[in-house]
């Protein structure tokens, strides 16, 4: 078991290596001179040596390996740079906008988890009847909406019309309610798909006619024998949809003017702000891996047939 | 007649029909037969004769998305399962009725511990506490020749061999303390000598539980080890019913004489080939006219192909014996 982990942990750090080396590579792969660029951003004259001067600060004249080498030096210790743009130190704006990203993913996934879990179950206790073809139609409309629509639509119906919840802002619990359901329904609606095509799956196997055999009835068997069964798959899932709810705090951010480091990326992408670009890319694909070592971790204890067969 | 007297288990003139998109079958056609209290009916027949619908198809346990559209009547204690609402149907399953599967590694939930599979049907049905079902469990697993239950009970079925399985598939069967066993190909799955424990297991608890069993193999060793009767199906009918001895000894169906020649010992496990029998058995999407087995029968006569044979008694048999033959029946006389 101990060795499993181990391997898992490896390869984790080793595809962070991966993601490091792709961040990195924002700056030095940059086209054009991103030296003179740095420098028409930060104002003034723009002379020959001032681009010079430029490119001995961000060490741009140094071979790559060695630029690659003392840049990880600088994020191992907590130093992401400068902003561009502002002239603020990356880490500490961004330590300043950890929270409402933090939200609005936790918020997101409990939506996707609720939404998911409900509906799939709903949807299998009767295969085919009217709730069944309902959610059917809500999953697939929900999927195919554009994630700044269902925005937009939550904010008309919420904010404007009905007039009951914020819509602007990172202003307390209630203001996190319609942001949490624009970044959760699209996932929730998608993982609510994949627990009813498990649970059909798993009540045509050979066990469930044992449990009918025992005298239990459809509703006994989802819940006893054919949700035990579907754990892994429900969770390897619930962990990608973690990291698309992630990914969607890019859109979802600004539309409901949240500070988060969703829209710092994006402002950072719009303003060509490298080093936060690099340091949101950095920051996000380590939550992914993390996430996903995670989750493999969780399945790989929850679910016995496999603690034997990879040896336990 | 009072509950007594009256046979557990009374087939009448029972037929399935199962539908699929593209065609239906009918792999149980008219049978008749009954099963006494304490009694032991083997049915026999080859692969695909209809012994797994005959048996599961009254008690709404085939695999999902098979439609069967069932006549006739299946009585258990006097009452038609085929009428039966779902509620009252499940109050019977693993209560009245208990079932054990062929192969119980596929039977058992993978992901679920075994004490658990086992202590809620006991809940269920014997209205047990869950500390008192527990102790009832391991009972159980005792009795069926499991020692150290407590610790079985935290296992996984992947974590017990294939023999042990079909000893917690038995428990399982048995745990509501059911009237009638039905138990379907039970030692197939397994091999030779943990056959033979699980048919002396069956045949032990049998005797202390006084349950009838309806059991169904391709495996003569059992049949004259545990039965009392034996029916052999072929096609989805009936073509002889009668006491083991009879029929192994002095089968009078000519499908029964093919399927007992092809069997080279008594004892030994029968291949589903039958090396005695020449050609296939009939399709059965279509309607078959005549005796079923006519195409394959050395004693077929012109009459054979038109008119379906019913049941006969047998004469001078050891005891009731029915044969759906005529040209035999007579040649007894
Ligand atoms: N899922 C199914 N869909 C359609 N037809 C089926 C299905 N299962 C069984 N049948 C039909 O019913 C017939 C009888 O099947 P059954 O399983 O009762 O045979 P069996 O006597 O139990 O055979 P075996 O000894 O192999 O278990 C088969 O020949 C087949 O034509
Ligand atoms: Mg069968």
């Amino acid at each position: 078991m101990f060795r499993i982990v181990l391997n898992r942990a490896i390869s984790a750090a080793i595809l962070i290596v991966i993601a490091s080396v792709f961040s990195f590579m924002i700056i030095a792969a940059f086209p054009g001179n991103v030296a003179g660029l740095i420098a028409e951003m930060r104002g003034g004259f723009v002379s020959q040596e001032v681009v010079d001067a430029v490119a001995e600060e961000f060490r741009l004249n140094d071979p790559l390996a060695l630029r690659y080498l003392h840049w990880l030096g600088d994020v191992l210790q907590g130093n992401l740079g400068v902003s561009l743009r502002t002239g603020e130190n990356v880490s500490t704006a961004m330590a300043q906008r950890l929270e409402p990203t933090i939200v609005l993913v936790l918020g997101g996934s409990v939506v996707t988890l609720l939404m998911g879990v409900m509906m799939g179950f709903a949807g299998a206790m009767r295969p085919n009847g009217s709730i069944d073809q309902l959610i059917r139609v809500i999953a697939v409309f929900n999927v195919s909406l554009p994630k700044f629509f269902l925005a937009a639509m939550l904010i008309y119906i919420f904010g404007v019309q009905l007039q009951i919840l914020p819509t602007f802002g990172f202003r307390g619990p209630l203001s996190w309610i319609l942001p949490c359901i624009a970044v959760g329904a699209v996932p929730g609606a998608l993982l609510s798909r994949l627990i009813r095509v498990a649970l059909e799956e798993a009540m045509s196997r050979p066990y469930v006619i044992t449990a009918k055999s025992k005298g239990f009835g459809r509703r006994h068997i989802l819940f006893q024998d054919a949700l035990p069964n579907i754990v892994p798959v429900f969770l390897t899932t619930f962990g990608m949809n973690i990291a698309f709810v992630t990914q969607s705090s890019l859109i979802i951010e600004p539309i409901f003017s949240w500070n988060g480091i969703g829209a710092y990326f994006v402002e950072a992408a719009r303003f060509r702000d490298l080093p936060v670009l690099q340091s949101c890319l950095l920051m996000f694909s380590i939550l992914f891996i993390l996430v996903n070592l995670a989750v493999d971790l969780i399945v790989m204890l929850a679910d016995p047939l496999q603690r034997r067969a990879r040896g336990a | 007649m009072n509950s007594t007297t009256m046979p557990p288990l009374e087939v009448d003139d029972f037929t399935v029909t199962l539908h699929t998109p593209t065609l239906s079958v009918r792999p149980v056609d008219g049978v008749s037969y009954s099963v006494q209290a304490g009694e032991v009916l083997a049915v026999v027949g080859e692969s695909g004769s209809g012994k797994t619908i005959l048996n599961m198809a009254p008690l709404d346990l085939l695999p999902v998305g098979v439609d069967a559209e069932m006549k006739g009547s299946v009585r258990f204690e006097g009452r038609d399962l085929l009428n039966m609402s779902t509620s009252e149907l499940e109050a019977v399953r693993g209560g009245g009725i208990g079932v054990v599967f062929q192969d119980p590694l596929s039977a058992l939930n993978p992901v679920r511990k075994i004490g658990r599979q086992l202590t809620e049907g006991i809940e269920r049905h014997l209205g047990l506490t869950p500390t008192q079902a527990e102790n009832r469990t391991a009972e159980l697993l005792t009795l069926v020749g499991l020692p150290d239950p407590k610790s079985r009970m935290q296992q996984y079925p992947h974590e017990l061999s294939g023999g042990q399985r079909q000893r917690v598939g038995i428990a399982m069967g048995i745990s509501g303390e059911p009237r009638v066993l039905i138990a379907d190909e039970p030692t197939t799955a397994l091999d030779v000598t943990v056959q033979a424990q699980i048919v002396e297991l069956l045949k032990d608890l049998q005797k202390r539980m006084g349950m009838a069993i309806v059991i169904i193999t391709h495996d003569f060793g059992v049949v004259s080890g545990l039965a009392d009767k034996v029916a052999v199906m072929y096609a989805g009918r009936l073509s002889e019913l009668g006491s083991v001895r009879d029929v192994l000894i002095d089968p009078a169906h000519p499908y029964t004489r093919g399927l007992l020649q092809s069997v080279p010992s008594l004892t030994v496990p029968m291949d589903t080939k039958f090396l005695g029998l020449p050609g296939q058995p009939p399709n059965m999407a279509y309607r078959i006219e005549g005796c079923a087995f006519a195409p394959r029968c050395i004693e077929a006569r012109a009459d054979c192909h038109v008119n379906r044979p019913s049941l006969l008694s047998v004469p001078h048999s050891a005891s009731d014996r029915l044969a759906a033959c005529p040209v035999i029946v007579n040649q007894f006389a």
